[in-house]
């Protein structure tokens, strides 16, 4: 096993930079109170990285954004991710293994 | 009446698998279009979307997506961004818009096999989608391009560009064809989502949008974006085909699927990508390098999930990190010296500023490809623009079919990998294509290059035989992008080697 492979693995989104993405962070932060979390910026997109597994309710970024908020609207809002992904009506989860 | 929600009836709806009695289940999945590597049907239907959508959601998600991308166009297409734009930019836009178009529309015929020949109704449901993403893909990127050919005649190539014999098509249809088209539905899934799409579309959708953002050009910033959030849905189709292959005694076979596809797209997106990032985005816009942007996405995100999956990291890990700092380095010296064999205007982008952010970025490049540069520079300096262009053909390896080359300068190290079969030699850029060529010589060994084709007849010994055999009339043959005026940043002459 290479040397990444055997830190913690921060798994999360990639969100495009805009309102959702904003309401995304603040989610992930109320969804995951007891994990590490990192925000890493870039131009045009950002990472949420989340200490080992990222959970994300709808209605958390519905309740912040004040409207509903599907899951359909989180993807149109973001282009990667890491992780393996597990999504449902009401919630995305971020697997690290 | 309160919907349903999609767990409660998702895993029913898509169970579409039955016990055939007209016809056997070899001649349902024939096994040139579904291999099961020996796993039973019963075990394939275990496959289990990790990224389920209804298609309502579906339709819902991407009529949004198109309403999204095509207001931002609109609104920003008075603006003329292109006709203001650098000539840097615009080289860009036409390398992008040239190799992506018709790649992601064929894409559609790759999903459409996995969507008739997946095993699991399951890979079947999420191949649809995936099918109409791609189709979607190609018919936006053609879109946008459009907008572009009153401008500039280069944009006609986002159409022309797939059915010509220009060289660096035929490399990336090579590669395509190689992981994508000529495969079963099985194995397509795993090389196109995990050698392509969960690794280096990250790099051309997602990082390069970041410059794109930078440079102001917000329109095919959020273009890009708005490809690759289907992209990361549908590309998951490659977890659970790993995870059942690797589960039922076909690790090998699943790791040897992710090593091919995964160099064969490297050395292409080293050259796209790379020359995109590293030279034809603005150097006041550049957000990361082709370098630091591989580290983000490839080696750390995608190595990652190759290694959480339970495969191993490619064999070649270590010659990548090496390749990513030098391979794309050696392609953009060949992409200008041999500019008229490109339909765009190349751009060499080796200014004094432009050499002094290679050489932070790249610790030594002064002393290696700056030296070629060096010779460029001081030729255009003293008026020999013939000598800028090399007059023997570069040589091709008859695997990416991109030049054969090395580290310039000091660490000029040649290495001839070949490998000599039924009569002929075949020359390979490195170690991990000459090992593709070996696991399967047969359907490699047909295949000729650019050069083969001078050599063997097919082309004619000029270079007008050369250009005209590429589909490249005289306007449509690439000369500098900036006429030469590159060089007014260099006030002392360099001494040429």
């Amino acid at each position: 096993m290479s040397d990444t492979a055997a830190q913690a693995r921060f798994v999360g989104p990639v969100m495009r930079a805009g309102e959702i993405g904003e309401a995304v962070i603040e989610a992930i932060h109320e969804d995951n109170t007891d994990r590490k979390i990192e925000v890493e910026e870039h131009e045009s997109y950002f990472r949420v990285k989340v200490e080992g597994e990222c959970l994300l309710t709808m209605a958390t970024v519905s309740n912040i954004l004040g409207r509903e908020v599907l899951v359909s609207d989180i993807e149109m809002n973001m282009p990667s991710f890491e992780g393996f992904i597990r999504v449902e009506t009401e919630k995305m989860l971020f697997l690290s293994k | 009446m309160a919907l349903l929600k999609m767990e409660e009836w998702y895993d029913l709806a898509r169970e579409t698998n039955w016990t055939p009695s007209y016809a056997s289940e070899e001649e349902l999945y024939p096994e040139t279009m579904s291999e099961d590597f020996g796993i039973p049907l019963n075990v394939w239907e275990t496959f289990d979307e990790p990224y389920k959508v209804s298609y309502r959601d579906y339709v819902r998600a991407q009529r949004d997506k198109d309403v999204a991308a095509y207001s931002v166009k609109a609104a920003l297409a008075r603006a003329e961004f292109f006709k203001n734009a650098s000539p840097h930019w615009k080289a860009l836009l036409a390398l992008h818009f040239s190799a992506v178009c018709w790649a992601e529309f064929h894409s559609a015929s790759c999903f459409g096999r996995m969507t008739r020949f997946g095993r699991a109704p399951g890979m079947r449901n999420m191949a649809t989608f995936g099918t109409l993403d791609e189709i979607r893909h190609g018919q936006i990127q053609i879109y946008f391009a459009y907008e572009f050919l009153k401008h500039d005649a280069v944009f006609d190539w986002c159409h022309k560009s797939s059915k010509t014999e220009n060289w660096i098509i035929i490399s990336l249809r090579h590669a395509l064809d190689d992981i994508a088209h000529t495969r079963d539905g099985t194995t397509a899934g795993v090389m196109l989502n995990m050698g392509l799409e969960q690794s280096f579309t990250n790099l051309q959708f997602v990082a390069l949008s970041a410059d794109a953002a930078k440079c102001g050009d917000h329109s095919f910033a959020t273009m890009l974006q708005s490809i690759q959030t289907d992209e990361a849905r549908h590309a998951q189709i490659g977890e659970p085909l790993v995870r059942i292959l690797c589960e039922n005694g076909r690790k090998k076979e699943a790791q040897q699927m992710v090593d091919i596809s995964f160099w064969r797209m490297w050395k292409q997106f080293s050259a796209l990508s790379g020359i995109g990032m590293d030279y034809y985005t603005p150097l006041e816009h550049r957000e990361n390098s082709l370098k630091e942007f591989m580290e983000e996405w490839v080696i750390g995100q995608f190595g990652r999930t190759v290694e959480a999956m339970g495969l191993a990291l490619p064999w070649y890990w270590d010659y990548l990190k090496h390749d990513i700092a030098t391979f794309h380095h050696a392609q953009q010296i060949g992409v200008y010296v041999y500019r008229a064999t490109q339909w765009w205007r190349p751009i060499a982008s080796v200014s004094p500023a432009e050499r002094e952010w290679l050489e932070e970025k790249y610790p030594g490049w002064n002393d290696t490809f700056g030296k070629c540069w060096d010779v460029v520079t001081e030729n255009i300096r003293n008026g020999h623009y013939d000598k800028t262009v090399p007059a023997p053909p570069p040589l091709i390896c008859n695997m990416c079919h991109l030049e054969v080359s090395g580290v310039a300068g000091g660490e000029w190290q040649p290495v001839d990998y070949h490998v000599d079969l039924d009569g002929r030699r075949y020359h390979f850029c490195c170690e991990p294509c000459k090992w593709i060529f070996e696991l399967e010589p047969a359907r490699y060994k047909g295949h000729r290059s650019i050069i083969d084709r001078a050599f063997d007849g097919t082309i004619g010994p000029e270079l007008d035989d050369f250009l005209n055999y590429m589909g490249q009339s005289e306007p449509e043959r690439g000369v500098c992008g900036y006429d030469y005026q590159w060089i007014d940043g260099y006030d002392t002459p360099v001494a040429a080697e």
